[in-house]
């Protein structure tokens, strides 16, 4: 049995279910991160794992005890919030005590696992102030000192980078992917940022509407989305997505995007004649051709990040995202043809939004 | 840039008003109360002349002032913190969606608005001797077997009004403290939660501590209102018996319209606000909590 084992758990809030049938496993140190937009129901499926929150239906185990209805204090958890949520009457080192003079832990015992994680998260020399005093940055490692000092099963994060400015957030990323390296803890980590999740997570679950859509690796669910969903949710910039029909001429197969554009499939896809797809191209999957393509778009936007460079164009009604070469010489208002990298294309259906065919 | 500092003229015009009205209603009048406490004021006199402080050789001789002193202490310590506590658990109680907590609420804040004579008036039936509330159920319940003088009786009749007053405050208290109830941040209360704190050691360790500086000031208000309150004891007791539920304020209203000396009344207005000042500032100084 696995670390943590989430079996068939549902959250109604009068009638408004915020969580339907959600099963999930978690193996032991493994970093898991609930990620989905806003609303759908990440939070609430951590505050239940927490005990703050009382399922509707189903039952959670944690080291293959039953905790369902088992309180916050009973679980051996230790949880960081997105706004700190530190004690502001107390002191940084008062702040990490805490729960340890509630268990009654001996006094020596309290100063060695304090110390010891002050000099782990770089806090030593602000033991002695008020949470007032601190930086953001610092404040939420004082939240994160408090959840170490207890040596928790299972340590939990909602959404704690999102109150931080763009530098720092990248910075404690690392941090808490290295403290978890260190520590060796099985943590479960809500987020809506999608960066977030793909740098930090060992196992990545997608949640959409109170539902979990997919369960995987960050590679498996980027390479491999399930569906429309997911495909848009990872990766940033979004992934391109054309809705086009299937015409087959001389063996050879496209996708008519509109009278003038159509895109190349690769063979072997078993698409019908006339069947209307949505094939998806990752943004580093869309290139610029130097041969003359059916699929010709003008640039709008040229995006430098100093790292790479983005081309956003469209044809028609579509917006599309490429990423090129930086020394390649194209301005704004150019007129470009674009082709794709065929073992890269995902077929999604319209109406379902689901894959077509999962493997290329 | 223009500035409205480099502007003195323009300031000073605008500062007008506001210095006019402190100046008139509050400046003056205290000024002046001050300044008759070095006199021998009087509407007996056509004439007062300045004596020095001759009235507070008279006040700190005299028995009377002190005993109404420790009255006022007394009676306005014991009724504020009976009111904080009441209405801290009421804050408490009324913060956890109970059912009809906001019809609670309501009932309770409705006493707020009665007059105080009204609530004088009420609190004097209720603590009637033959046909009030209270020696009616003692009496019921066989907790008594005589009626109790309840206000002809010198501490019965402190405890009488230190009820009414605190009875009066809850309301106020109850709601100040209700408010910062509901502003300490859910995510504190959460954390102290999976931190292993029970409800009791959340609320001692958490949720109080927290609303302790509003609660205190909140407090601070109440007492120094309750300092200028004189309609209760004047209506239930008219400060009796013998002086025992004699406060400040009705002794420095008896001293200006029953003994018809001003001056007099002026020094124990002064000495009692000497006196709220110097505890103001250190109950500010020493009570409240950086945080």
């Amino acid at each position: 049995m696995s670390y943590v084992e989430l079996s068939n758990i549902g959250k109604s809030f009068d009638r408004v279910e915020v969580l339907k049938n959600i099963n999930l496993s978690i193996k032991k140190d493994e970093f898991c991160v609930l990620v989905g937009p806003s609303g759908c129901g990440k939070s609430t499926l951590l505050r239940i794992i927490a005990g703050l929150e009382n399922p509707s239906t189903g039952t959670l185990h944690i080291e293959n005890n039953d905790v369902t209805d088992l309180r916050p204090r009973d679980r051996n958890i230790a949880m960081v919030f997105q706004n700190y949520a530190l004690y502001p009457h107390l002191t940084v080192r008062k702040n990490m005590e805490f729960g340890l003079k509630l268990d009654k832990t001996p006094k020596e015992k309290i100063n060695f696992l304090v110390n010891e994680a002050a000099e782990i998260l770089k806090l030593e020399p602000y033991l002695n102030r008020y949470p007032k005093q601190l930086s953001g940055g610092q404040r939420q490692r004082v939240a994160m000192g408090r959840a170490i000092v207890r040596n928790p099963s299972l340590f939990l994060f909602d959404e704690p980078l999102s109150n931080l400015d763009a530098k720092l957030r990248t910075k404690m990323r690392t941090e808490i992917k290295s403290l978890h390296f260190r520590l060796k803890s099985t943590t479960i980590y809500v987020t809506h940022d999608q960066i977030e999740a793909m740098t930090m997570a060992d196992k990545i679950v997608v949640m959409n509407e109170g539902e979990i859509i997919q369960v995987g690796t960050p590679l498996e669910l980027f390479d491999n989305p399930k569906n429309l969903f997911v495909a848009s949710f990872l990766g940033s910039p979004e992934i391109n997505l054309f809705q086009g029909i299937v015409q087959i001429e001389d063996k050879s197969c496209f996708l008519k995007l509109d009278e003038n554009s159509n895109l190349k499939l690769p063979k072997g896809l078993n698409l019908r004649e006339n069947q209307e797809v949505i094939i998806g191209l990752r943004p580093q999957a869309l290139k610029i051709s130097s041969q003359d393509t059916k699929l010709k778009s003008q640039i709008n936007i040229i995006e430098n990040t100093g790292t790479s460079t983005f081309v956003f164009s469209t044809i028609g009604s579509t917006d599309l995202c490429s990423e090129i070469d930086r020394n390649l010489n194209v301005k704004v208002g150019d007129i470009i043809s674009l082709s794709a990298e065929p073992s890269q294309m995902m077929v999604f259906s319209p109406e379902t939004g689901e894959r077509l065919i999962n493997e290329m | 840039m223009y500035s409205l500092k480099n502007n003195k003229l323009l300031l000073l015009t605008l500062c007008l008003p506001a210095t006019f009205i402190v100046a008139v209603f509050i400046i003056y009048p205290i000024a002046n109360g001050v300044y008759m406490s070095f006199t021998d004021a009087s509407p007996l006199r056509p004439n007062s002349k300045f004596v020095g402080l001759e009235n507070y050789k008279y006040l700190f001789k005299d028995d009377v002032y002190w005993q109404v002193l420790g009255n006022t202490l007394f009676i306005i310590g014991v009724a504020t913190i009976l009111a904080m506590l009441i209405s801290v658990g009421l804050a408490l109680l009324l913060n956890n969606a109970i059912r009809f907590s906001g019809l609670y609420r309501s009932l309770i804040f409705q006493t707020w608005v009665v007059p105080w004579i009204v609530i004088a008036i009420l609190w004097g039936w209720i603590f009637n001797t033959d046909y009030g509330l209270v020696n009616g159920t003692l009496t019921q319940y066989g907790l008594i077997e005589n009626q109790i003088d309840w206000l002809f009786n010198g501490r019965n009749a402190q405890w009488a009004i230190i009820l009414c007053f605190a009875w009066r405050s809850i309301p106020f208290l109850m709601v100040i403290m209700l408010a910062a109830l509901q502003g300490i941040s859910s995510e504190v209360l959460d954390a102290a939660e999976v931190d292993g704190a029970k409800y009791w050691q959340k609320t001692f360790k958490v949720t109080l501590p927290l609303i302790q500086n509003i609660s205190l000031a909140a407090a601070l208000m109440q007492g120094v209102r309750m300092f200028q309150e004189m309609t209760l004891p004047f209506v239930l007791t008219e400060g009796g018996p013998m002086n025992s539920t004699m406060v400040l304020s009705m002794y420095s209203y008896n001293l200006a319209f029953d003994s018809w000396d001003f001056a007099l009344a002026a020094t124990v207005g002064s000495l009692w606000l000497v006196m709220l000042v110097l505890f103001g500032a250190f109950y500010l100084k020493t009570v409240v909590r950086e945080m």
